[in-house]
């Protein structure tokens, strides 16, 4: 399996997944057109990457804009985190959020709130 | 967007097909058709989260972008930022020809006092009576078209058009409700250590002018341009302190309503010919600037009064009337 670069564009984020330091992360805006199919390679990846339970893995988030449709890939990402966990897989989850911006602290709360696998919001100063 | 949305739910399409597609199935055990209705259950419930979630995160979506909106809202006119969230006004650049009542006014020798000022001490007392006077302007209507330092240009007759008249008479009054509020602020500075009272001078001015979207695709500005603003400007420079200069066009617009001071001829920079000035005095006897006040300015009849209705004591009206009443049985 190989490690995961998409370069980040106006509207869509930046994946970086690196398979062999066990270290995720998507940083960016994302609104595409179509999300589903602006992740489909990045689900396909976790998906698959996920299926060795026995990685130690960090996933930083630092999406500053979502869309609907991108919302709702974020669901996915994390109902794929949860199952990893419920499947004694070790991971954790850095969620960044834009600091003195409540709204997006409630965005990374709502997410994650339903959620067991160890996750921290962290507070971040936008550029 | 029909595709797109069918991609986004991909997964949960496949599963209600599959469902149908079991249903349909005369053939099918008890048991498979559990197995397949406990998958049906489990995903129904996955993807109520799922909605559960997305709502909650629209929804604060929503409040952002409401709050982004209206602090953006901050640095247009009132007028402007409805009629482009309401959808109504094109952000591209076009203009059209509108007769429009002009408003100029600043502080005099603000620029000298501002020099001999602390910066902090300076905005906050620019702050207040720049917060004071846009109350006034937002009161009576009119589009806020920038701050100028210790300068407000404001305009009526667009964004929302109604007649000439109205758009003139509420300039005026406006106007006045400023000079008399210049007086409340006076007090306020002189408290506040300020040895020198501080002054405005008001031009108003009526014509056609050119409004709309300026500047480049990627910047513009919604404003004005005319003889009507050149007249508005020239006029302020000329009023005396705390006086309103009203021009000829505007004073034929309100004279039925406003009384005004002899007018006189002056020499204007930018005009070829004399401009006819007249200088506003308050409103005529009887007529009343608002709902809730009544003004008579008559100097020559002997009678000069303001009463703010909303904030006037019942007592106190009271009292004025029976001291009226006694003046008027002897």
């Amino acid at each position: 399996m190989k490690s995961l670069f998409i370069n980040k564009t106006k509207a869509t984020p930046e994946i970086n997944f690196n398979y062999e330091k066990n270290y995720l992360q998507i940083v960016g805006e994302s609104y595409p057109e179509n999300a589903r199919i602006f992740f489909k390679d990045s689900l396909a990846w976790i998906s698959e990457y996920l299926e060795d339970k026995n990685r130690n893995i960090v996933f930083d988030l630092k999406i500053t804009y979502l869309n609907t449709s991108s919302s709702k890939i974020v669901t996915e990402i994390l109902e794929f985190l949860q199952d990893y966990h419920n499947s004694n897989g070790k991971i954790l989850l850095n969620w960044f959020y834009e600091e003195d911006d409540e709204d997006s602290k409630d965005n990374g709360e709502i997410f994650l709130e339903d959620h067991t696998f160890p996750y921290e919001l962290i507070p971040f100063l936008d550029e | 967007m029909k595709s797109h949305f069918n991609d986004t739910y991909d997964k949960e399409i496949e599963i209600l097909k599959d469902a149908q597609s079991i249903l349909e199935n005369e053939d099918i055990s008890k048991e498979n058709l559990l197995d397949n209705y406990k998958i049906l259950i489990k995903n129904y419930k996955k993807l109520l989260k799922i909605l559960k979630t997305i709502s909650r995160i629209g929804d604060n979506q929503q409040h952002r972008l409401n709050s982004i909106t209206e602090r953006l809202g901050r640095y247009v006119s009132y007028q402007l930022f409805k009629k482009i969230t309401q959808g109504k006004e094109k952000v591209k650049i076009k203009t059209t020809r509108k007769k429009l009542t002009v408003f100029f006014s600043d502080i005099k020798d603000f620029s000298s006092i501002s020099s001999n000022s602390e910066g902090e001490a300076l905005s906050t007392f620019l702050n207040l009576y720049l917060e004071e006077m846009t109350k006034i302007i937002n009161k009576w209507g009119g589009t806020l078209d920038k701050y100028i330092g210790d300068a407000i240009m404001v305009f009526w007759g667009d964004p929302y058009f109604i007649s000439d008249e109205y758009h003139a008479l509420r300039c005026v009054s406006m106007a006045i409700e400023m000079k008399h509020k210049m007086k409340d602020l006076q007090k306020i500075w002189f408290e506040q250590g300020y040895q020198e009272p501080l002054h405005i001078r008001i031009g108003i001015a009526t014509g056609f002018c050119t409004v709309g979207n300026f500047g480049s695709s990627e910047r513009m500005d919604y404003t004005i341009i005319g003889n009507a603003v050149n007249l508005a400007s020239r006029l302020e420079s000329h009023a005396e302190v705390d006086e309103i200069y009203i021009s000829h066009e505007t004073w034929g617009l309100v004279k039925d309503k406003i009384s005004c001071a002899p007018y006189v001829s002056l020499d204007i920079k930018g005009f070829h010919q004399k401009q006819i000035v007249h200088k506003v005095l308050g409103f005529k006897t009887n007529e009343k600037s608002v709902e809730n006040t009544m003004m008579i300015d008559s100097a020559e009849k002997g009678i000069k009064v303001e009463i703010d209705f909303a904030k006037a004591e019942q007592d106190t009206l009271q009292k004025i009337v029976k001291i009226i009443s006694k003046k008027l049985e002897n």
